[in-house]
């Protein structure tokens, strides 16, 4: 079902009113039965998979927390007659034990996200390289059914189990109330990915309704309606043109057609989460923000931190950590401390975990070369950043720059935004090539020889739309501004006079009603009598 | 939540959401498109809602050369009993048939006279939306209103029951075209004064009747199924309710023998009288004449219509039991409404029959 | 204390490691440092700090790294 259906907003509606209503208790259920609905009105087939992953993570954590639990009566029970050696040994042998269960069930659902979404990219590539060398073979691209937010999921669970792993969290006792972990309808499309300390408590307690919470619920909804609905859909209109036919447009229209690219999928994207947000909020649910503003990031490192934050924190804690904390990675520093100095040698391991990082972070948004060397752009940046910080510090001291003032900012907003844009000709592209080709074409014929048409006519939107389109772009500068500063919008509409708030809200929906693009088309002379 | 709160907070709901659906409604009629189509299924369809009950005792029912072809003002001058035409430009099946089931709600008409040219043709419901969609957008709201909602959707992959519910979802886009006029023209105010009748135009233009045309030859046309199904279902529900059924073509160009004889064969296996003004013995019987009573090969100018419409009067009176009403007073408004059309007529003042 | 003061202000000679106790809810350390801090602790006090350590609490100040590490040093 999708968010913007008819159906959906049945479905929702009812949803809230039967948790409500239901003993408190039983609240849980309530959303474990909606979240199944959900996900078997998508397709019934794949919820097979949600189930292999359910069970097998939740088992898993069991088996880990009792192997915990037998390591730790072991110890105690011998407390007094083990060396602080021995009782190292036993631990060591008892976390070998845990890390191949640990290991088992990643190897079990990354294996299963991997060969469903990985797998025809694999062979393509392979059977190319094949050709490459010479060799006759091919291996076959299967016809495979990716289920619904799989790579949501698998990583929300997996979190999980390494939490467990980590002794960070204890292991559910319930399966069913982990089943709702798992697949919890609101995240489940998009995310964000949530933490289990975070999520679990709030999933399986029981809430009261609170008006005001509804109301700011569904304020946060509209909005990410309106993001959705008004801006997203209207801009790739745009968008599909210029990526379709980029070699009929100059450098500047292609530009402008990958910025609002980026409009595209930061208001389908963050709208999606709003709603998503907004719906749980309603119930009492608090899931975590995925966006803080990212066009106003100061650097590439910062617009991550601002950008689809519940992954890039995933990566950070279950891949990036792990990584730059593990043994070998902090032999390697030792041997590039030897090599390359201090400074620059205890720098290199972290660098390298960083572009292992932002590596996974380019194919879990797709299986396509183009990821690939979208997230090696956005890690190699990162790294720059790193490099350049000190010279850049000493270059600002020098000429007095200030280091927070308003102007400096504006620059590193501006440069980070530019690179946010190439780096997305890479990830909209269908392949590396016609990338290159329209970064070439980009920057071969920037300015355009005549503009008297306008650069943006013609493409299918007509001017009283493109006008709008530059209106609610306005619109939405204006509210992310102010949410950068720290205004609190919905509580500020909230101490408004009646009449304002009403107002407010009677233009939000009939702004979404009468500018969204959804419906079948309106084309006049479809209505045109013509003779019959 | 206490309970003093609680009712504030309905009452704030409640309150919200009786200005949502005022301001809906306001804005629907804004959005409503004014095209031709639009006005011309509206003001039709109030003005029928809007007949004294129980008056009409002949309705028309049909397409595009029904609707230029019959003046039930002309009939209630000469013969003395009422009709409406509840006809459209490109009027499908489907929307025939609720609108025979509709009419039922409001009038007790004694004759239902249908136009046999669209049970030769496949109607693909998304594809004619644009013609379907006015028609029923039209329509006051009711439960057999929800009935033809449900039976096109279900025979359409792209129309929502959502958006004839809630048409603002339908012409939303409209909004970069929205002129004054859109404030202006209130749709559901207007109301056709010609019982029906398309209305007082000059349009003329002589046409050409094909050397072969109208031949008796024993071929017969193929009738669709699909189309044919609603008017089974008219006759079945004409023939539960004790009204007659009678088929009539309207002169026209684009016609053959063929289809002739598949009309025939139809109206024999129910019973129904068959009138087809395309025979060449009625063009004689009528004085046909090509270059004054077409508008287009396959419409009747005024002139034209007025001759079909003497004629299909007589027949009607001939052949049914309908009174003479002219000296009641109840019905002192079908005479002023003639002489309005007369009047209009004489002074060229054209129009589609509302303001 | 006076071992970690050196450590901190080897990685971030900018930082008040005596008085600031907000160092990761203010932002002032980024994962970086603490990926560096966190190489140098294990070296140097001989402890392993696990990825499950790296919550905010366990690094906001100065006194609260010392604690972990010495909690760590007398673990198993």
């Amino acid at each position: 079902m999708s968010y913007t259906s008819g159906l959906f907003f049945i479905f929702l509606l009812t949803l809230i009113v039967v948790y409500f209503v239901v003993p408190k208790r039983f609240q849980w259920i309530v959303l474990l039965l909606g979240s199944y609905i959900f996900y078997l009105a998508a397709n019934p087939v794949s919820a097979l998979f949600l189930v292999v992953t359910t069970i097998s993570v939740f088992y898993c954590a069991r088996w880990i927390g009792k192997e915990e639990e037998r390591f730790s009566r072991e110890v105690s029970a011998n407390a007094e007659t083990l060396t602080r050696e021995q009782k190292k040994h036993i631990r060591n042998k008892s976390r070998r034990k845990k890390k191949l269960i640990l290991i088992g069930a990643l190897i079990l659902n990354f294996g299963i996200l991997f060969s469903l979404k990985y797998f025809n990219f694999f062979a393509n590539s392979t059977t190319y390289l094949f050709n490459i060398l010479s060799i006759d073979a091919t291996i076959p691209r299967l016809d495979l059914l990716l289920p619904l937010g799989i790579s949501f999921y698998t990583f929300q669970s997996t979190g999980y189990l390494i939490d467990v792993f980590r002794g960070k969290v204890k292991p559910d006792e319930n399966i069913a109330k982990f089943a709702l972990f798992v697949s919890f309808f609101p995240q489940i499309v998009q995310g964000p990915i949530g933490r289990h300390d975070e999520l679990a408590q709030q999933l399986y307690g029981s809430h009261e309704f609170d008006y005001t919470r509804a109301k700011f619920g569904l304020q946060l909804a509209l909005w990410g309606l309106f993001k959705k609905m008004v801006i997203a859909d209207r801009a790739a209109i745009l968008v599909d043109e210029v990526f379709g036919n980029f070699a009929a447009y100059e450098g500047v229209t292609i530009f402008s057609g990958v910025f609002l690219y980026c409009v595209q999928i930061y208001g389908d994207f963050s709208g999606g989460i709003d709603i998503s947000r907004g719906m749980a909020q309603i119930m009492g649910i608090n899931l975590r923000e995925n966006f803080k503003q990212p066009f106003f990031a100061t650097s590439i490192a910062d617009f991550w931190r601002r950008w689809h934050i519940s992954l890039s924190e995933w990566m950070r804690d279950y891949i990036f950590y792990p990584l730059s904390l593990s043994h070998s990675f902090a032999a390697l520093g030792k041997s590039t401390r030897r090599v390359f100095g201090s400074r620059l040698g205890k720098l290199i391991p972290i660098f390298l975990a960083q572009l292992i990082t932002f590596l996974f972070v380019g194919i879990w948004h797709g299986a396509n070369w183009t990821f690939v060397f979208f997230g090696l752009y956005n890690g190699l940046f990162i790294i720059l950043g790193i490099l350049t910080e000190q010279p850049l510090n000493r270059f600002k001291g020098r000429h007095n720059i200030s280091l927070t003032g308003i102007g400096w900012r504006v620059v590193n907003v501006l440069i980070t935004f530019v690179l946010v844009v190439i780096a997305r000709y890479f990830s909209r592209a269908p392949d590396l090539v016609t990338a290159l080709r329209m970064l070439k074409r980009t920057a071969l014929t920037f300015f355009p020889i005549d503009i008297s048409g306008g650069i943006f006519t013609e493409m299918g939107l007509n001017e009283k739309n493109l006008q709008l389109l530059v209106v609610v772009l306005l619109v939405l500068f204006l509210v992310e501004l102010l949410q950068e500063r720290g205004v609190q919008l919905r509580e500020k509409i909230a101490k408004q006079h009646v009449l304002v708030r009403w107002a407010i809200y009677f233009i939000a929906v009939f702004s979404i009603l009468i500018f969204g693009m959804y419906g079948i088309n309106y084309v006049a002379t479809d209505f045109i009598y013509m003779g019959f | 939540m206490e309970k003093k709160k609680l009712i504030n907070t309905l009452i704030r709901i409640t309150g919200f959401l009786v200005i949502f659906v005022l301001l809906s409604y306001q804005l629907t009629l804004v959005f409503l498109p004014k095209q031709d189509q639009f006005k011309s299924a509206f003001s039709r369809n109030y003005a029928f809602y809007q007949m004294p009950k129980n008056t009409v005792d002949v309705l028309y029912l049909g397409a595009s050369s029904f609707i230029r072809g019959i003046n039930p003002l002309i009939i209630w001058n000469e013969y003395g009993f009422t009709g409406f035409n509840r006809s459209g430009s490109g009027q499908l099946p489907i929307t025939i048939y609720y609108q025979m089931i509709e009419s039922i709600e409001y009038q007790t008409p004694r004759v239902v006279v249908l136009d046999t040219v669209s049970m030769l043709s496949y109607y693909d419901l998304d594809v004619l939306e644009g013609k379907l969609r006015p028609k029923i957008d039209g329509m006051k709201m009711s439960p057999l209103k929800i009935d033809f909602i449900r039976e096109v959707i279900a025979k359409s992959e792209k129309q929502t029951m959502f958006s004839y519910l809630y048409p603002l979802l339908r012409y939303h886009d409209r909004w970069d075209e929205i002129t004054a006029t859109d404030f202006k023209i209130n749709l559901r105010k207007l109301h056709n004064d010609y019982a029906g009748y398309y209305g007082v135009f000059p349009d003329m233009k002589e046409i050409a009747i094909p050397e072969d045309f109208m031949i008796p030859q024993a071929n017969v046309a193929e009738l669709d199924p699909d189309s044919m199904v609603y008017f089974e279902r008219i006759i079945r529900f004409c023939q539960e309710m004790g009204i007659d059924v009678i088929l009539v073509t309207m002169p026209r160009d684009e016609w053959s023998y063929a289809n002739h004889n598949a009309i025939q064969k139809f109206a024999e296996r129910y019973n129904l009288p068959y009138l087809d003004y395309c025979l060449p013995e009625n063009f004689v019987r009528l004085g046909i004449d090509p270059k004054v009573d077409f508008r287009d090969g396959n419409h009747l100018s005024m002139i034209g219509a007025e001759k079909v419409t003497l004629d299909l009067g007589n027949y009607l009176l001939e052949n049914y039991h309908l009174a003479d009403k002219r000296s009641m007073p109840e019905y002192d408004q079908w005479h002023i409404d003639y002489r309005n059309f007369m009047e209009k007529y004489a002074n060229g003042d054209y129009s589609d029959g509302y303001e | 204390m006076e071992e970690l003061l050196s450590i901190l202000e080897e990685i971030r000679p900018d930082v008040d490691f005596i008085n600031n106790e907000r160092l990761i809810d203010d932002k002032i350390l980024d994962s970086f440092d603490i990926i560096s801090l966190v190489g140098e602790l294990a070296s140097h006090y001989d402890i392993e700090i696990g990825v499950e350590n790296l919550v905010p609490v366990n690094f906001n100040s100065a006194a609260a790294i010392l604690e972990l590490v010495q909690k760590l040093q007398e673990s198993y």
